[in-house]
């Protein structure tokens, strides 16, 4: 369980990247656990389209996990039990889709110059560009990142594809 | 009550073994400690710089979510002195479709409800781009059957009209009639400026 303290140095961190809405929504998950779209729209008082973009954007930076377990029966679970899956999330099975905060995450968004200076002693640059932006972007396909690496610096497609083969960890 | 709660210190403390009575200290102000030496702290620029670097990129990025965005022309208060340090430019961020990924489980699809609208115009107009040929076909067929389209979207009185300038056009293909500008309409309209008549090159 993370501590008050924990909590708020969290939402810092996330006002400080992504603005008070996100940090909202983020606040709240910490606060009360796995929730639904529906209860955190009711607790943030904000509108659904909102709450939907801070929480794609979340899971985009993987700080939040969202997730959903089937089980057959179609009784949707009491606002108790839903209280009850911060502890034991992966226990009891339920039908909604849920968000839960990944908070190691958010606090690893302090160390990402420190995950960058250490690549820099081991690595070139172009390693180090291909690793800015997924710390930027929190996760990218393939195809976006090639793409990135063009507009940015211009480089060709076959020097990327050596780093991805030959140069990579 | 606080008897007993004696009693049950001294029973710890007996048969715990060191849990007894804290020793009192004499209270010292400021007492000396050694500090660490602040000159010995190197100074990570790197880290600082690039910390600096990706805070400035997520203000600016898509990712930074703010309440309301306000257009220029939507406020309309009148100019204040204390608005002199809000930004006067407001640049338009990217939106968040642009670079999240939809549809490879990324996401789950109760978020992705709000999008869906988008996606079908795109692929719609995929699609068409497909195949040119049948995008061809289509086109031809559309403009063969436009002039009945439009016919039936008008009036009565424009479909007439239309009728009499065909019958012409048929009357002018087939024989040629004598009757000049007898037939014509009181405004009709042969492309010619009737106040600024172009000479015929006689010179006069």
């Amino acid at each position: 369980m993370v501590s008050q303290h924990g909590i708020k140095v969290a939402v810092h961190i996330i006002t400080k990247h992504f603005g008070n809405l996100v940090a909202k929504v983020c606040e709240c998950l910490m606060r009360r656990g796995a929730l639904t779209l529906q209860n955190i729209v009711r607790y943030t008082q904000l509108t659904p389209t909102q709450v939907k973009n801070s929480l794609l954007l979340l899971i985009q930076h993987n700080c939040v996990q969202s997730f959903i377990l089937e089980e057959p029966g179609n009784c949707p679970p009491s606002p108790t039990f839903l209280s009850l899956l911060v502890f034991c999330v992966f226990l009891f099975p339920f039908l909604w889709p849920c968000t839960w905060v990944l908070f190691d995450n958010i606090l690893h968004r302090l160390r990402f110059s420190k995950f960058l200076a250490l690549l820099s002693l081991h690595f070139d640059k172009l390693c180090l560009d291909l690793l800015e932006g997924l710390l930027q972007h929190g996760r990218l396909s393939l195809q976006q990142m090639f793409d990135r690496a063009h507009q940015t610096e211009g480089k060709s497609f076959f020097f990327i594809t050596y780093s991805f083969t030959c140069k990579g960890p | 009550m606080a008897s007993r709660g004696r009693g049950r210190g001294r029973g710890r403390g007996r048969f715990g073994g060191g849990f007894g009575y804290a020793k009192q200290e004499p209270f010292v102000l400021f007492p000396e400690i050694e500090l660490p030496d602040a000159k010995a702290v190197k100074v990570e620029k790197f880290l600082v710089l690039q910390n600096s670097r990706l805070q400035r990129f997520w203000r600016s990025s898509p990712y930074y979510l703010e309440e309301t965005v306000l257009k220029k022309g939507q406020n309309m208060d009148i100019e204040r002195y204390s608005d002199r340090k809000k930004p006067k430019t407001t640049w338009e961020r990217d939106s968040l479709d642009q670079i999240l990924q939809f549809g490879c489980q990324n996401f789950p699809k109760e978020l992705e409800g709000g999008l869906n609208v988008v996606r079908r115009r795109k692929k719609v107009r995929w699609n068409q781009s497909a195949d040119p040929l049948d995008v061809l076909e289509q086109k031809e067929r559309e403009d063969n059957e436009n002039p009945k389209s439009k016919l039936e979207g008008q009036g009565e009185k424009e479909n007439e009209e239309e009728e009499e300038e065909e019958d012409e056009a048929v009357e002018d293909d087939g024989e040629y009639s004598d009757d000049g500008d007898y037939e014509q309409n009181i405004d009709f309209d042969d492309d010619e400026d009737d106040f600024n008549m172009v000479d015929d090159g006689d010179g006069m």
